[in-house]
């Protein structure tokens, strides 16, 4: 046998090897790294590891058993004890997702011990509905709730909202957080918002004649548009069609034209809303809207005099620049003055791992100081009796002067946010945005449009069964979207 | 398995030496296979697989009916099947006692056997439903002692707790007790719950049971609808629905704009740049460093850069104003403009992404032999011919590569869109996939937009695959 034939041996023998190997690495990886009868040396370090591992698992296991024994003799002060601390537990919060409103909040819940995690809402919402186990306490916005209830992922929060005897939480909020059900609290209420408008200083001269900027009318709104980009040579009103316009139109266009969100979607009143949306109000708008997320942005920036946008996504305009910006309600049409309270919640999923230290996280929100902290920093108002508002920045009390405004107005038309949709509640936004858009920037007909957008509507909430919610009248059934005319 | 023919065929080797050598070879070409297979197992579970279970998303519903049953129990036989969303009629209502250690995968209710001291002294018992009490006291085992009558939230809600004669909400009230009185748990019951039901659009149907969790129940208490079914379908539904969604149309369109009038312009630059840097003048691979600078930005930050670029007060705007082109702001990316929406995104991908399409060119034509262009140069051939006779045609395997990649890319164009769009005025296939996912939370029907991508890029790679051939290539075809 010739050197070179030995040596190509030596080199198949190699690749054997080689083969060997790579075959081997497949058996394990496909028995999942269970034990295989490989005699190599790692195998007796292996094993030790293991049985290390059992053993300390076994003394974890006992350790909590003692615990609990520990518990039954001293409940009441396992009790206050667990109270007292909420740092064990994983608490996700759906809102103040922006770096800038995570970092002022995170520095307004560090005294008490607590972090939260800024999550996004579809995973965080599959993950709690596949069973993670792993988040304690999900802080969202109403509407994130009604999908996780519909698949039992949430506790009931009643005996966390009684034990928190001493706050006086507004009935209303708790009647949201019931989601419609009797006796099973789906979410404890944490803060609340809704929208209002800003006016920089300088409009305010065009204002129309006779008209009260704490009382306006729709028409008179559009008119002082008109009158600034008339007297200003450029569009200086403002609406967010980049960030939460679907709230505009579903809590305050439709509801102040119609009296109503979805049963009114395509009545005579809507029509004529379109209109004058089409018409009067858009063409007065800075095009550059369909940009705009954060209306306080352009306001600082001059693009915009004034806009509408949610009291979160206006207070810097009011506390950068507290003497050139005021604050004033949404304007009323023939059916009154609608307006959304929005509302964010507390919710422990049913597999938290840690549902008192959640309980704890949940007392800590909700006491009055802390809402005052986050009424002050971020401009989300309290949920709960007792804030001393005396100190706000003055940003912050421009928008409570005039939230107060829209909420004590005689025509003010509360629209609540869509219910029942389950997780189909985007769908709802994305309808009435069509309907908007579809007239407004196609062009198109708005008998047609609004016909079609509320058959949709009218399939979404028969293929969920939503029973109607305020402002339209309670039904029993699917809410129906009355026919036109 | 792999193991076995390994070492069986070795046995085989000695004893017939006669074959050894076709056997040889066929071993020589198995090794790589062998070696390459770890690496087709982890595409396999971490690619394929999760994305099959993804795609199938779009074909299957996996609620979509709901079988009802002859009687109210797992093993009772199907009676017929009902559409989810179908109207019903309630007929009837039965709780099931489940023993200890029956597991069941229905929602089940807990009723709890009470007796509670009342403020007269006299004492209350009967069922009341696990909602309404406060467990404070349990035994070793979890089984609940003892607790307290929840109070009643909302503000209509009635303040007392009815205990009833069976764990039954519609069995006759016993007695009302006072909220937070204390109270003993004598009993545990676990129910599960099924409803009889008929369909109301077709009421010759037979009525069948079909268990709680599936069922919503209007408030009149007669009527409902089926919340969602417990198994599959193949559909077309989600299909359906993506093709008429209000956005469909205009994303296919603008994504297949978009990569009419990128690719092109991209391949001329990409061409440009690999000549210059191929050229190697004083500085070429300074050149290859400031091309290849944009590849490092994210495109949402390229996204971001171009819509400061052409915003009302923007770099565009300022630029015009001084030069006296314009005498106010011109607004270029509005919903009447969608034009300028569409050149924007056009020359933000430009500056964004052509300078990958221009490092597989170079790496194409360092390829080519040097002795081949100088053949070329002494036979006269001008350099517009040696670029168009010799160049071109040694390109095309980059070219190729490079065509596939930025067509597959052009059609993840995604956050420039978002960034100088807003994404509803002007909208591309991927944006309509997110919209899908995150906003409306349909997760068939992005998984069907998913799918539609997915497909586009597969017919434009065999496209490309087929259309950019070398000659021998067309030859042994």
């Amino acid at each position: 046998m010739s050197r070179e034939m030995r040596e190509r041996r030596g080199l198949r023998g190699l690749l054997k090897l080689l083969a060997l190997l790579s075959a081997f690495a497949m058996i394990a990886a496909a028995c999942g790294g269970s034990d295989d009868d490989a005699a190599d040396g790692d195998a007796d370090t292996s094993t030790e590891d293991a049985a290390a591992t059992d053993d300390e698992e076994a003394m974890e296991e006992e350790e909590p058993a003692e615990e609990e024994e520990a518990m039954e003799d001293e409940e009441a002060m396992e009790e206050e004890d667990a109270m007292a601390d909420g740092s064990g537990a994983s608490f996700v919060s759906l809102q103040f997702a922006p770096v800038e409103e995570a970092e002022k909040f995170r520095a307004i819940i560090e005294p008490g011990g607590l972090e939260v995690t800024m999550g996004e809402e579809g995973p965080t919402l599959d993950q709690i509905t596949a069973g993670s186990g792993a988040i304690d306490v999900l802080g969202a916005l109403h509407g994130s709730f009604p999908p996780l209830a519909r698949d039992g992922a949430l506790t009931n929060m009643s005996d966390v909202l009684d034990d928190l005897g001493d706050r006086d939480f507004a009935d209303s909020f708790v009647e949201s957080g019931l989601l419609g059900t009797d006796d099973f609290l789906h979410y404890v209420p944490w803060a609340q918002a809704t929208y209002i408008m800003a006016a920089h200083n300088d409009a305010l001269p065009y204002l129309p004649e006779g008209a009260d900027i704490d009382a306006l009318t729709w028409d008179e709104y559009a008119s002082w548009c008109q009158a600034i980009l008339e007297g200003e040579g450029k569009p200086l009103c403002g609406l967010p069609n980049a960030g939460l316009f679907h709230r505009f139109l579903e809590g305050y266009m439709w509801p102040s034209f119609t009296g109503g969100m979805v049963s009114e979607f395509r009545s005579a009143e809507a029509e004529e809303m379109l209109a004058f949306a089409r018409d009067d109000l858009w063409p007065t708008m800075n095009p550059e809207s369909i940009n705009y997320e954060f209306m306080q942005e352009p306001l600082l920036a001059g693009e915009v005099w004034v806009a509408f946008d949610h009291v979160a996504r206006l207070v810097e305009a009011f506390s950068e620049q507290p003497e050139n910006f005021v604050g004033f309600p949404t304007p009323a049409a023939s059916a009154g003055r609608g307006f959304m309270p929005v509302i964010l919640g507390l919710g422990i999923p049913a597999d938290a791992p840690n549902p008192e230290e959640a309980a704890a996280v949940i007392e800590y929100l909700t006491r009055p100081e802390i809402q005052a902290e986050v009424l002050g920093e971020l401009a989300f108002f309290p949920v709960v009796d007792g804030v001393d508002f005396s100190n706000l920045p003055e940003g912050v009390q421009i928008e409570a002067e005039a939230v107060n405004k829209l909420a004590n107005s005689p025509d003010a038309i509360p629209a609540l946010l869509p219910v029942g949709l389950g997780d189909r509640g985007g769908e709802i936004n994305q309808i009435f945005r069509n309907a908007f858009d579809r007239v407004v920037f196609d062009g198109e007909d708005i008998a047609t449009v609004l016909n079609e957008e509320g058959d949709s509507l009218q399939t979404l909430l028969d293929e969920t069964g939503a029973p109607c919610w305020a402002p339209d009248p309670a039904s029993e059934g699917p809410c129906v979207v009355n026919p036109a005319g | 398995m792999l193991l076995h023919i390994m070492t069986g065929e070795s046995v085989q080797t000695e004893d017939a030496p006669v074959t050894t050598a076709r056997r040889q070879s066929w071993r020589r070409k198995m090794v790589p296979y062998l070696l390459i297979a770890p690496a087709f197992i982890y595409l396999a579970m971490f690619f394929a697989y999760p994305m099959f279970q993804g795609l199938i998303l779009a074909i299957y519903d996996d609620e979509a009916v709901l079988p009802v049953v002859d009687e109210p129990t797992l093993s009772g036989s199907e009676v017929g099947r009902l559409p989810q969303g179908a109207s019903i009629e309630i007929l009837g209502r039965q709780g099931n006692l489940l023993g200890d250690d029956e597991g069941t995968d229905l929602l089940t209710e807990l009723w709890y056997f009470v007796s509670v001291e009342q403020p007269d002294g006299s004492t209350a018992e009967g069922w009341v439903s696990e909602a309404r009490v406060r467990v404070r006291e349990e035994a070793d085992d979890g089984t609940p002692l003892a607790g307290t009558i929840r109070p009643r939230l909302g503000e209509n809600a009635d303040p007392l707790t009815r205990l009833r004669v069976d764990p039954n909400e519609t069995a006759e009230v016993v007695a009302e007790v006072e909220e937070r009185a204390v109270t003993n748990i004598v009993e545990v019951a676990t129910l599960e719950v099924w409803f009889q039901i008929r369909d109301m659009e077709n009421p010759d149907t037979a009525a069948g049971w079909a268990p709680s969790r599936f069922i919503q129940v209007f408030d009149d208490d007669v009527t409902g609808r089926v919340d969602r079914g417990n198994a599959g379908e193949y559909t077309t539904d989600f299909i359906t629905k993506m093709l008429d969604d209000r956005f469909f149309g205009p994303a296919l369109r603008t994504t297949l704009l978009l990569m009419v009038l990128i690719i092109p312009a991209q391949f001329v630059l990409a061409m440009l740049m690999a000549l210059v840097i191929h050229a190697r003048i004083k500085f070429s691979s300074g050149f290859l460093y400031v091309f290849s600078l944009p590849m490092g930005m994210s495109d949402l930050a390229a996204g971001i850069l171009f819509f400061s670029i052409f915003t009302g007060n923007g770099l565009l705007n300022s630029v015009l104003q001084r030069l006296g082109i314009i005498d106010s702001p011109q607004a270029f990316l509005t919903a009447e403009t969608r034009n300028w929406i569409i050149a924007a995104i056009v020359l933000a991908e430009l500056w964004r992404a052509t300078s990958i399409v221009m490092v597989i060119l170079v790496s194409g034509l360092q390829a080519i032999p040097d002795e081949t262009l100088e053949a070329a140069e002494l036979f006269g051939a001008s350099y517009w011919q040696r670029v168009r006779h010799v160049m071109l045609p040694l390109l095309r395997p980059s070219i190729q590569v490079a065509l596939i990649l930025r067509t597959i890319l052009a059609l993840q164009v995604f956050a420039v869109v978002i960034a100088l769009s807003g994404g509803d005025v002007v909208t591309v296939l991927a944006n309509e996939t997110f919209r899908q996912y995150f906003q409306l939370r349909n997760n068939n029907v992005a998984s069907a937009y998913a799918l539609f991508v997915l497909l586009l890029s597969i017919a434009s790679a065999v496209f490309y695959l087929r259309a950019v051939r070398s000659e021998s290539e067309v030859r042994n075809a």
